[in-house]
């Protein structure tokens, strides 16, 4: 029964998800691929939102049964519009082996996912505040969010993961560790078929997303290890919205299509609804089309790409105040003072760095070969997607690894050492699309190279 | 000539990305028991680490079912290190709503670590932890495993 029940809290949210990404796409050049990578983070991010907003007003089967009857009432609407618009999605032709050789992995990660425990974040971070929001029925009691002595669980941090497994629990009538991890490897199919369609989509050919989500699975820092898309943390979750964005941002730029911009649009609103380095990861892509959008005197798009993340930060950063949440002090304030006092990190740090890039036992040879088909991308090909990859990897890591020159922690070595390689993790598919698509160029198309142009 | 041989160093490349990733993720894999009775494996997990017993969570919450909800529990390290902190999140986990703080004992009492944080209330227990740290006089100490105690204290139970 407890089955039945989960696969109904499921199969909700990705109906949701699918018919609002069916709604999303438009064109005769999306593709089934397009559909599920798009579709799944949306139908979560939609139903935890959801829940999130209910929660003051709804509890318990109420709750559940108002939200279950909204997100198919959405997604009935969704549907009558594309009925509508009369445009069907095409299927990206895709060897069969291919699509077994996903399947097997997607169901070792399936299998993964629900056999490790949560460990540290996993369970402290995300899975106690779904655990107190199941107590109170389906909503984080109020004093949790200022209970200074459980600080440790930072409070301030957004909460879709713990609403997707509140999620869970309520239609399961429980809550079970092993089962709140049930919807992560969803994140993981979302992923593979973002990479798929994102290559139909830029490059025609399909297998090139298809090779790096393969490649995907011999990773132990996006699969098995904390952080990855079996253990039930964040970073796996964001990592896969912020792929989305990325893919769905360089078809803009290529195309100039609405409908990239709405989905580059609906996956970024979900990344500082997932982890608050989501903001940064949305900062670094907004920068890219700014720019863009600024040349072309294309402002509207601009601020129609914006607006949805703009009101999800503007809503949680709301609700984290009126809360009086305590902030952790992980970081010092950001002052040239301070830079200038812990300027003898920076040498420290970028030794630190490369280690962390090349440590092969948990990134396998993604980075070394990820920034050698960077460099030859860039150096044969200086047009936007060039530009895309390269600040969508490069700013973020640089970032990332400099925050902790302003690490509060007495041994910043150890706060580096114990968090970089998951921040690492949010770049980590982008870097392995670029790999997909570069590499195939790279032994093909050779002898059709273009000539080196700034568009 | 050198087209071909640029494709086999990138093909090389891809094998050598396979073969590495297949011994991270055999080496990362869990092929332990299925665990369909994760009930707070997580918890439990913690706690077989903190406390060396394989079912902690349970342990502790039996042991802390009387206890009044809202109450204070105080946490007693002689190194305040990183266990200690675990068995601060851990019971902050298990014990909502009641406040975990984690402290040292001093000459005049309980002093709390996270100084300006809070650790000011009444204690309901006192969490002893490192088996060598022994509670004050007159105060009766119950096992929860072989690292750490708990004092009930009784005008709160």
């Amino acid at each position: 029964m407890i089955g039945l029940l989960l696969l109904f809290a499921l199969a909700i949210m990705i109906i949701t998800g699918l018919s609002l990404a069916a709604w999303i796409l438009s064109s005769r050049e999306a593709t089934y691929y397009d559909l599920f990578g798009l579709g799944i983070p949306l139908g979560i991010g939609w139903v935890t939102m959801a829940q999130f907003l209910s929660g003051s007003l709804l509890h318990g089967v109420t709750q559940i049964f108002v939200v279950t009857v909204l997100s198919l009432g959405v997604s009935g609407m969704a549907i009558f519009q594309v009925k509508l618009r009369n445009s069907g999605l095409r299927n990206a032709e895709l060897s069969p082996w291919w699509l077994v050789i996903l399947l097997l992995q997607f169901l070792f990660m399936v299998w993964q996912t629900l056999f490790d425990s949560m460990h540290a974040d996993g369970l402290l971070l995300w899975e106690f505040k779904a655990h107190l929001a199941f107590l109170n029925g389906g909503s984080i009691p109020r004093e949790y969010f200022s209970d200074p002595s459980r600080l440790w669980s930072h409070q301030d941090y957004p909460l879709m993961l713990p609403m997707l497994e509140t999620w869970v629990y309520q239609w399961i009538g429980e809550s079970n560790q092993t089962l709140a991890k049930a919807p992560f490897p969803l994140f993981y199919l979302a992923a593979a078929a973002l990479m798929i369609g994102g290559a139909q989509r830029l490059s025609g050919q399909p297998w090139r997303g298809a090779l790096a989500a393969v490649l995907m699975g011999f990773i132990p820092s996006l699969t098995l290890e904390p952080g990855g898309a079996a253990s039930g943390w964040g970073d796996f979750p964001l990592a896969v919205c912020y792929l989305g964005a990325v893919v769905f941002l360089l078809h803009f730029l290529k195309t100039n299509s609405c409908e990239s911009l709405y989905a580059f649009a609906g996956m970024s609103a979900l990344l500082p609804w997932v982890k608050n380095e989501g903001v940064v990861l949305w900062g670094c892509l907004l920068v890219v089309l700014a720019v863009i959008c600024w040349i072309h005197r294309a402002l509207a798009s601009f601020f129609r790409a914006a607006i949805p993340t703009l009101a999800v930060l503007v809503l949680w950063k709301c609700f984290v105040a009126v809360m009086h949440a305590p902030k952790l002090k992980d970081f010092v304030p950001v002052t040239l003072e301070t830079l200038q006092a812990n300027a003898g990190r920076i040498p420290i740090l970028a030794l630190a760095v490369p280690q962390q890039i090349i440590d092969f036992d948990r990134w396998s040879l993604l980075w070394p070969v990820a920034f050698v088909a960077l460099w030859l991308l860039v150096r044969r090909q200086r047009n936007r997607e060039a530009l895309v990859f390269a600040w969508g990897i490069f700013f973020p890591i640089t970032l990332f690894s400099g925050v902790y020159l302003f690490s509060a922690w007495p041994d910043y070595r150890f706060h580096f050492a114990t968090s970089f390689p998951r921040l690492l993790v949010d770049v980590a598919p982008v870097a392995l699309f670029l790999l997909g698509l570069v590499i195939p160029r790279m032994i093909f198309d050779r002898k059709h190279t273009p000539p080196a142009s700034l568009e | 000539m050198k087209g071909r041989l640029l494709t086999w160093v990138w093909l090389l490349l891809l094998m050598t990305f396979v073969v590495i990733g297949t011994n991270g993720v055999w080496k990362r894999g869990a092929w332990g028991r299925w665990r369909n009775d994760a009930q707070e494996a997580g918890i439990n997990d913690d706690f077989k680490w903190v406390l060396g017993v394989d079912d902690g969570a349970a342990l502790l919450r039996e042991q802390f079912k009387q206890l009044q909800p809202g109450g204070a529990v105080y946490i007693v390290a002689a190194s305040g290190g990183v266990k200690a902190s675990e068995l601060c999140f851990a019971l902050g986990y298990l014990l909502w709503p009641c406040h975990v703080w984690k402290s040292e004992l001093g000459p005049h009492g309980l002093v709390p670590i996270e100084e300006g944080v809070g650790g000011k209330e009444k204690p309901v227990a006192i969490v002893f932890y490192q088996m060598q740290i022994k509670p004050p006089d007159g105060l009766q100490a119950v096992p929860l495993g072989p690292e750490a105690s708990v004092v009930f204290l009784k005008n709160k139970l």
